[in-house]
């Protein structure tokens, strides 16, 4: 049987979840929950760049993807921003958090799969509410063109299934 | 075995991956590094001494010198910080982390414990379970899903996310203290005489026994937990 054949995809992975839906939509009810996802989708729409795309929703999380890092952190970091005017504004408990892979990834349909993908997935686990965590590799590549964001080093991190330690990386505006 | 470090990186930077066994590093008054057998230390050409296990079981202990920025990644294991240290992260899935006086701190923990002595300045701290504890520090960035977090003094800033947790803050400063929950409960406490601004978005109950001023702003937002700022 011939090996499968798939596209692969180079870029980065962006995993975001929004903390605490759970239990905000067992507060406040399914009409309110999706009308909270309604409003991170408007917010994601307007933010992302031509370029990028959401690949799938995962509930409350999404999966995006960027063909570049500079304009990944970017623009989570004016995501960040806008969740947080408008969760100011509004009292919604858009408290999202990010983590980003910077490798490649297969196409499955309209799906992306592999190692770099599972590795972003990882990365978002560990991220706060807030927060936009990258990997070393995203880092590097964005490093002298985001003048506006800079990096603090959280270190090695050991992840689960990961067979070694990622090092991570907190964005944050200079 | 000891090394003594040199290089573009100051202060010296202590950096740990491991993954079961614990992590013991303490500051005090020494010029070079040293590793206690079970672990194996490398320096980089960027002047970072680099530890690991010798198995990944092996605990870790190190002694380097007071003030040095210290990494440590770990999956289970416990860490304990000893002494005073300069700028530290400590990242673990499961492990408890503890440390005693530090410049400042970045600590995430899925299920362990956090216990913080003396932080001079920031101190970010990132639970889901677990029970988080500083006795004082300069600022303060904590977030929990369902773990409890008190803080017993912070002169600064405060940011606390609870999604059904508690959170306990003394805040002794100017701040402002942000904080948000979503079924947890908050208690702000602030000097006695402290008058302040609370705003609050959200539909949860605010409740305070402060006369209202402008000495500091609480700003609440809360789905249906309950915040309390009280007086001490």
């Amino acid at each position: 049987m011939p090996a499968a054949t798939a596209t692969t995809v180079i870029g980065v992975i962006v995993f975001t979840d929004l903390v605490g839906f759970t239990e905000f939509t067992a507060v406040s009810g399914d009409d309110a929950a999706l009308a909270l996802l309604a409003v991170q989708e408007r917010l994601v729409s307007a933010a992302l760049p031509e370029d990028a795309r959401v690949v799938k929703e995962l509930g409350d999380g999404l999966l995006l993807y960027f063909p570049d890092s500079a304009g990944a952190v970017r623009t989570g970091m004016a995501l960040q921003e806008a969740f947080e005017a408008e969760s100011a504004s509004t009292g919604l408990p858009l408290w999202v958090r990010m983590g980003m892979h910077a490798g490649e990834a297969r196409e499955r349909g309209h799906d992306l799969v592999g190692h770099d993908v599972n590795v972003a997935a990882r990365i978002v686990d560990v991220a706060g509410p807030g927060e936009v965590l990258v990997s070393d590799a995203t880092r590097s590549a964005a490093e002298g063109l985001v003048p506006q964001i800079c990096f603090e080093e959280l270190g090695p991190v050991v992840m689960k299934g990961i067979p070694q330690p990622i090092r991570l990386w907190r964005a944050s505006c200079a | 075995m000891a090394l003594l470090p040199h290089g573009p990186v100051q202060p010296l930077q202590v950096r740990i991956a491991t993954t079961a066994g614990s992590v013991h590093v303490t500051g005090d008054d020494r010029a070079e590094v040293a590793v206690e057998p079970g672990a194996e230390m490398a320096l980089t050409k960027d002047g970072v001494v680099e530890i690991r296990p010798r198995r990944p079981s092996s605990a870790v202990t190190v002694h380097c010198p007071a003030g040095a920025d210290v990494v440590v990644g770990t999956a289970s294991g416990s860490v304990e910080l000893r002494g005073r240290l300069g700028s530290v992260s400590i990242t673990s899935a499961s492990g408890s982390i503890r440390v005693a006086a530090v410049a400042d701190a970045d600590l995430r923990t899925a299920s362990g414990a956090v216990e913080v002595g003396d932080c001079d300045q920031a101190c970010r701290v990132s639970t889901k379970s677990g029970r988080v504890t500083v006795d004082d520090t300069g600022s303060a960035d904590v977030s929990t899903v369902s773990g409890t977090v008190r803080i017993e003094r912070v002169t600064g800033e405060v940011v606390a996310y609870t999604v059904s947790g508690g959170v306990t803050i003394m805040a002794d400063g100017p701040g402002p203290v942000r904080a948000r929950t979503v079924s947890g409960g908050v208690t702000v406490r602030l000097p006695a005489g402290t008058k302040p601004t609370i705003q609050v978005s959200g539909r949860g109950r605010v409740k305070s026994a402060c006369e209202a001023g402008d000495d500091v702003v609480v700003d609440v937002t809360t789905v249906s937990g309950t915040v309390a700022v009280v007086p001490c």
